[in-house]
This record gives C-alpha cells, sequence and structure tokens, in this order.
C-alpha cells in the first residue's frame, strides 16, 4: 500500500494570517487543498480593516518567519512585488474552513511593499517573537495591506 | 502562465553585465584551484556560467523541463563548487537566505543527476527526492506546493515545470546573494 507523506505544518506566531498568494493573472476561487502559502503579521492590536502594515511571514524550516531584504528573490511573491507586480493575498477565516471549507468565498488582500524595517525595530512594532525571529543583520520585509471590501452576494 | 523567456529575463542569468561577471569570477576561482597548470580563463573548465546559462534558456523555451532543471543544478554546481575547487559543497560557510537557497539547489542538483537513486540503504543516505518534499513545501508558488504533495508518490514528477521554475528562481536568488557577499557585481 502506498501512503502518502504528511508534510510538516510550520509553528505559527501569535497574531500571523494564514493563507495563500495570489499572483498576476492568477486566481483562486476554492481553498486549495495543500497548506498555507504565506503569512502576514499584523501589528499586535491593529485593526486587520482597510489599509494597515504587516511583516510578511515565511516558512524556514519549521517556523513562520519574518522575511529579509535577502530573501526577497527566493520567493514568487516577494521576488514580484519587487518587480511591480500585483499580488494579492487570500485567506479564509477559521470558521469558514470548519463548516463549508471549499465553498466559503475568501478574504481578499491587495498586497505592496511598505519601507522596510531595520530588525532592531521589529520587536516594538510587531511583538517580541518576531523581534527574536528576524534576521538580526538585514531589514525585515514590511507589506502594505488594503483588504477588499466582500462582494455583493 | 508566463512565458520561460519572461521568467528568464527577469533573473541575472539573462544574457548582460551581471553573467557575465558570474562567469568570469567562476573562471577565475577554478583557475585559482588548479594544482598544476595556470590554464587561459577560456580554458580552464568545459562548463561556464555563460553555456549553462543559455542552456537553461534554450530546454525551457522547448518545454525540456528535466534538462532545464538538470542545468540549473550544474549551474549551482559550478558557482558553488567553484568556492572551493571541489564537488557541490554539503556544509556552505553560509548562512541565513543564501545557505537556504544554496540547499535547495544542492537537492534539486541531487534529485536529477541520481537517476537510479530509490532506496537510502543503496545509496548515501536518504534519496534525494525525499529531500526536496519539505524544500517545495515551504515554497509560495501554488504550482510548486501542489508538486511537493505529489511528488512524495510520484517521483517522475520531476520532469515537469513546476520544478524548473522553481529552480531557476533559487539560482536567481543564490546568485544575487553570492555576488552580495564576493562583491562579484
Amino acid at each position: 500500500m502506498v501512503t502518502a507523506r504528511v508534510l510538516r505544518s510550520p509553528h505559527e506566531m501569535d497574531g500571523q494570517l494564514s493563507g495563500f498568494w495570489v499572483g498576476p493573472g492568477d486566481d483562486l476561487r476554492v481553498r486549495p487543498t495543500y497548506g498555507p502559502t504565506g503569512a502576514i503579521l499584523p501589528r499586535p492590536g491593529a485593526p486587520v480593516l482597510g489599509e494597515f502594515l504587516c511583516l510578511d511571514l515565511v516558512t524556514v524550516d519549521e517556523f513562520w518567519c519574518p522575511l529579509s531584504e535577502a530573501g526577497q528573490y527566493t520567493y514568487a511573491h516577494s521576488s514580484g512585488l519587487l518587480r511591480g507586480q500585483p499580488w494579492r493575498f487570500f485567506r479564509w477565516p477559521l470558521q469558514a474552513t470548519s463548516t463549508s471549507p471549499l465553498t466559503t468565498p475568501p478574504e481578499k488582500y491587495v498586497v505592496t511593499l511598505a519601507p522596510p524595517l531595520p530588525p532592531d525595530a521589529v520587536a516594538g512594532a510587531y511583538g517580541q517573537r518576531a523581534g527574536e525571529l528576524c534576521r538580526p543583520d538585514r531589514k525585515a520585509v514590511q507589506l502594505r495591506v488594503l483588504r477588499l471590501p466582500p462582494l455583493a452576494p | 502562465m508566463r512565458s520561460w523567456n519572461e521568467q528568464f529575463a527577469q533573473t541575472w542569468l539573462t544574457p548582460g553585465e551581471a553573467r557575465a561577471q558570474m562567469d568570469a569570477w567562476v573562471r577565475t576561482r577554478l583557475r585559482g584551484h588548479r594544482v598544476h597548470a595556470a590554464p587561459s580563463l577560456e580554458s580552464v573548465a568545459a562548463w561556464s556560467v555563460d553555456l549553462l546559462a543559455d542552456d537553461i534558456q534554450r530546454f525551457g523555451n522547448g518545454c525540456q523541463w528535466l534538462w532545464c532543471t538538470t542545468a540549473v543544478g550544474l549551474a549551482a554546481e559550478l558557482i558553488f563548487g567553484s568556492i572551493a575547487g571541489g564537488t557541490f559543497p554539503k556544509d556552505t560557510p553560509f548562512r541565513y537566505d543564501l545557505k537556504r537557497v544554496v540547499d535547495a539547489l544542492r537537492e534539486i542538483r541531487n534529485a536529477t543527476v541520481h537517476p537510479a537513486f530509490q532506496n537510502a540503504a543503496a545509496g548515501q543516505g536518504v534519496p534525494p527526492v525525499e529531500r526536496l518534499y519539505d524544500i517545495l513545501d515551504q515554497d509560495d508558488d501554488a504550482a510548486v506546493k501542489e508538486l511537493a504533495l505529489r511528488l512524495t508518490e510520484d517521483w517522475s514528477l520531476l520532469a515537469d515545470r513546476p520544478l524548473s521554475t522553481f529552480a531557476l528562481r533559487q539560482l536567481d536568488a543564490a546568485g544575487r546573494l553570492l555576488a552580495e557577499e564576493y562583491s562579484i557585481w
């Protein structure tokens, strides 16, 4: 019998929003069956409505960690954003996935690059854990995120 | 989906100053490691960054994805092997982002150039395809993420485009970070 290998789920940071990067010209109508392709970390206590700033999180081994400027070309979304491509971030809230996991429409966010954050400023803006997990020698990538209003039914 | 030419054109491997400087840097390193003779930069090795970059573009444009991915792996071995003048280094002196992309490229190279490696007991440790699962699963490209899942049962999927796309992106990132580390451009 062939048994599919279960891939590891990385440890999340408190407050992070996990979801899926959607590139230019692409769309996601249903929640993918694979795990999240990305995550963003809003400032603690900041409302995730309208426009807000976030750290860009990527998985490094078993953890979601802040992406540094040095790693921007490693990923499709961050290298695309650097080149001026329009990228979006889709997220299916947890409560939606437990009831109707595949058909619930996602929350959609339009993402652009914001000024990068020096490592010694990360903990103050995004919490101690983010400060511990970011690269100590390079600026962390910050994103400006605009949550799109849900479409009328 | 963007054409291969479009993807390729956004990397440092496209013909231009950055690629020429990487090619010259690698040739100079190789010549410096030669023990018995000091060959010219042109004759120091059969493979070159220039040659492999052209192959990566050509194989991709021809949808020959397995060859395309293999050429990326060879280019990575040439570049990172040139640092010490040996094979693809197992323990690189790099940290953080550069170590991550170099590790990914080593597994891509191993998976493509060790085509019979299925059995840990017969080879040296875990088959490289198995080590690729987690690396691919940590990517942000949906096609690569899907590949990671399907690859666990179907190793022939190494021959598909998502791995070439991923490999090219890793080589682009690795080259840029190496260039920064060694002031190549």
